[in-house]
């Protein structure tokens, strides 16, 4: 059994890596797989030094590649076993094969996604280059801003992703956030093990693979007659699975005393121009819109915290009323219109009648630093886009390339 | 001499290299912050993790949540934890440092106080970074030799926490720093052997500091 080491609440300074491998103590995962990988490496250390103090009950399986730790943590799910792995840029592309069968055997595994650049050229700073590739892999998506989010994304994506049976990535920026330090409020370990509930092999998945007495098949062949059939199954699932993030957001906030939404707008009531950003630039983005504001522009932010199952209503909703709206897209979907988050919104918004300028900016690759200069001049470029003082030849553009 | 965490978000950008412990103090900074109730933040600028590559590191204390955590343009206070920056200054004679080593004075007000591991008197470094004649304070500890002297390591970090003991007293203070301490070096015995030489390498840092 556990050891119980945090009674009462209490405010730590903490990196996201740390805060993280706190979350997974408290969690106290029955199976935990991985392989070492810039900036994940440190994370996945922490958590071996609870396990060397014999702190939690957890299988730790130290795998030889990052295919293997994706294998390895659907075999445990598939039996019952609460698991998690965590990885980052090549680490997810090797595990790549795996995530659609993760997702489509609806088995709740939570993985940290410790953002990462994707080679080449080799970088282990961060940008969300590895997430937009698990866009269409059925997998719920969260992005947290700081250490303090990340730790209450994981607690939350483990109630998330068994309500939901979905597999369930928490996004934590590399270095940024993984390296960085800050306020972090840890809940109780009983308080935490009480939100996600007792692990129970027998009803962490509807049908667990070590039930000899309900024998059941995973990994069956679905040809032409089935295969369309399995996949609907798995599309309506998806699109439930918002109402399943709400619920568990909104017990944390009862819990935690929290105020998280699938999206978070700041100040886009009245706002004529905003920015959408995923993640730690959330706050630059906020500084940059108040500065702005004192300019008397009328200058918001939306933060997506639920980047998968990609919440559209809501998005439209915040945003509609507005001139003109930055999209920052920390990737560059090469060969498309623009980048991945761009191209969401102006789908989405694509029915309106009348709707805000949208336009893509590519930020922040490869752990380019990202200041309130770079978020002032998204806003004005979108500013002059709406005004016509400026124009455009495509939807994207590059916000810091220098010249 | 101190500066208050009343006028706002005191920040803060430190200066040393890679593997002599500057990411290590900056960390320690926001940990005494937090422990003290206020709002820390460390932000470590890596590079490929190299030993000895010259790094900047940026932290924020504030009363109120800290929203931003881009670079740290306009510092507050500047902690030079690598004493070989004022020797590639003394060698520039005010003109530019390396590419390789963030410059100390950039994006400096007259407000910047600034705080170096340097045996340098205070007056010499002031002049060394061409700011005679400047309102900015500048303090100079040799936290080097106090750091070999009572750890016998070139660990300079609690040392330089003295010197901004006596700078921000608000936020560093030697009780808090030594709870710090305690719980980052508890788990290993030979590590809680250090402690004692630690504090007394901090107060050394307090009582030695020296500001022009």
């Amino acid at each position: 059994m556990a050891v119980e080491l945090i009674k009462e609440r209490k405010t730590v300074a903490m990196t996201g890596n740390q805060a993280i491998a706190e979350a997974m103590r408290q969690i106290n995962y029955d199976v935990v797989a991985a392989y070492p990988i810039s900036p994940q490496t440190e994370l996945m250390g922490f958590f071996a030094e609870y396990l060397a103090n014999g702190l939690v009950d957890t299988e730790f399986v130290t795998v030889e590649s990052e295919h293997s730790a994706m294998s390895a943590v659907i075999g445990a799910a598939a039996s019952g076993a609460r698991a998690m792995t965590a990885t980052a840029a090549q680490g997810l592309l090797y595990m790549y094969e795996n995530l659609p069968i993760a997702s489509n055997w609806r088995l709740p595994i939570t993985m940290v996604l410790v953002n990462r650049a994707l080679s080449a050229p080799l970088n282990i700073h961060c940008d969300h280059g590895d997430a937009m590739t698990a866009r269409d892999s059925g997998w719920i998506q969260l992005f947290s801003e700081n250490s303090q989010e990340a730790y209450h994304n994981l607690i939350m994506a483990v109630k998330i992703a068994e309500k939901a049976l979905l597999p369930t990535i928490v996004n934590m920026e590399g270095y940024i956030v993984s390296h960085t330090i800050g306020n972090v409020n840890l809940l109780t370990d009983k308080e935490v093990q009480e939100f996600i509930g007792e692990s129970d092999w027998r009803k962490n998945v509807p049908h667990p693979l070590l039930d000899t007495d309900n024998p059941v098949t995973y990994g069956a062949t679905a040809l032409p007659d089935y295969y369309t059939e399995l996949k609907y199954q798995q599309h309506e699932a998806t699109f439930e699975a918002k109402k399943y993030v709400k619920e568990v957001l909104a017990e944390f906030n009862e819990l935690a005393g929290t105020n998280y939404d699938i999206i978070e707008p700041y100040k886009l009531e009245d706002a004529d121009f905003a920015i959408v950003v995923m993640g730690s630039t959330a706050g630059v983005a906020r500084t940059a819109a108040d500065i702005l504001r004192e300019q008397g522009i009328k200058a918001g932010v939306l933060k997506i915290r639920l980047f998968r199952p990609f919440p559209v209503e809501e998005i439209v909703d915040a945003l509609k009323h507005l001139k003109a709206v930055a999209v920052l897209d920390r990737h560059d979907s090469m060969n498309a219109l623009a980048s991945p988050l761009f191209q969401d919104l102006a789908a989405s918004m694509y029915h309106l009648p009348e709707k805000p300028l949208l336009h893509d900016f590519i930020y922040g690759l490869g752990g380019r630093e990202v200041t309130v200069e770079d978020m002032l001049k998204a806003f004005n470029r979108v500013i002059n886009l709406y005004t016509g003082k400026e124009t455009r030849n495509r939807f994207v553009e590059y916000l810091q390339v220098r010249e | 001499m101190a500066i208050s965490l009343d006028q706002g978000t005191i920040e803060i950008r430190w200066h040393g290299r890679g593997g002599q412990g500057t990411v290590t103090a900056a960390k320690m900074f926001a940990s005494v912050a937090v422990k003290r109730g206020y709002h820390g933040q460390s932000i470590p600028m890596f590079g490929l993790e190299r030993s000895g590559t010259p790094v900047a590191v940026y932290s924020r204390v504030s009363k109120e949540p800290i929203m931003r955590n881009d670079p740290v343009r306009h510092p507050h206070i500047v902690v030079i934890t690598d004493p070989s920056v004022m020797v590639y200054l003394a060698a520039s004679r005010g003109g530019k440092l390396p590419e390789s080593i963030p410059d100390p004075r950039e994006g400096i007000t007259d407000e910047t106080i600034f705080i170096i591991n340097t045996p340098m008197s205070p007056e010499e470094a002031k002049k060394i970074l061409g700011l005679e004649g400047k309102p900015n304070k500048v303090c100079t500890v040799d936290a080097t030799k106090i750091a070999l002297e009572e750890i016998g390591r070139n660990v300079p970090n609690t040392a330089i926490l003295g010197a901004m003991a006596k700078i921000l007293p608000e936020v560093v203070d030697m009780e808090t720093v030594k709870e710090e301490l305690e719980e980052s070096f508890g788990a290993s015995s030979k590590l809680r052997a250090l402690i004692p030489a630690n504090l007394k390498a901090m107060e050394r840092g307090y009582n030695e500091v020296k500001c022009a």
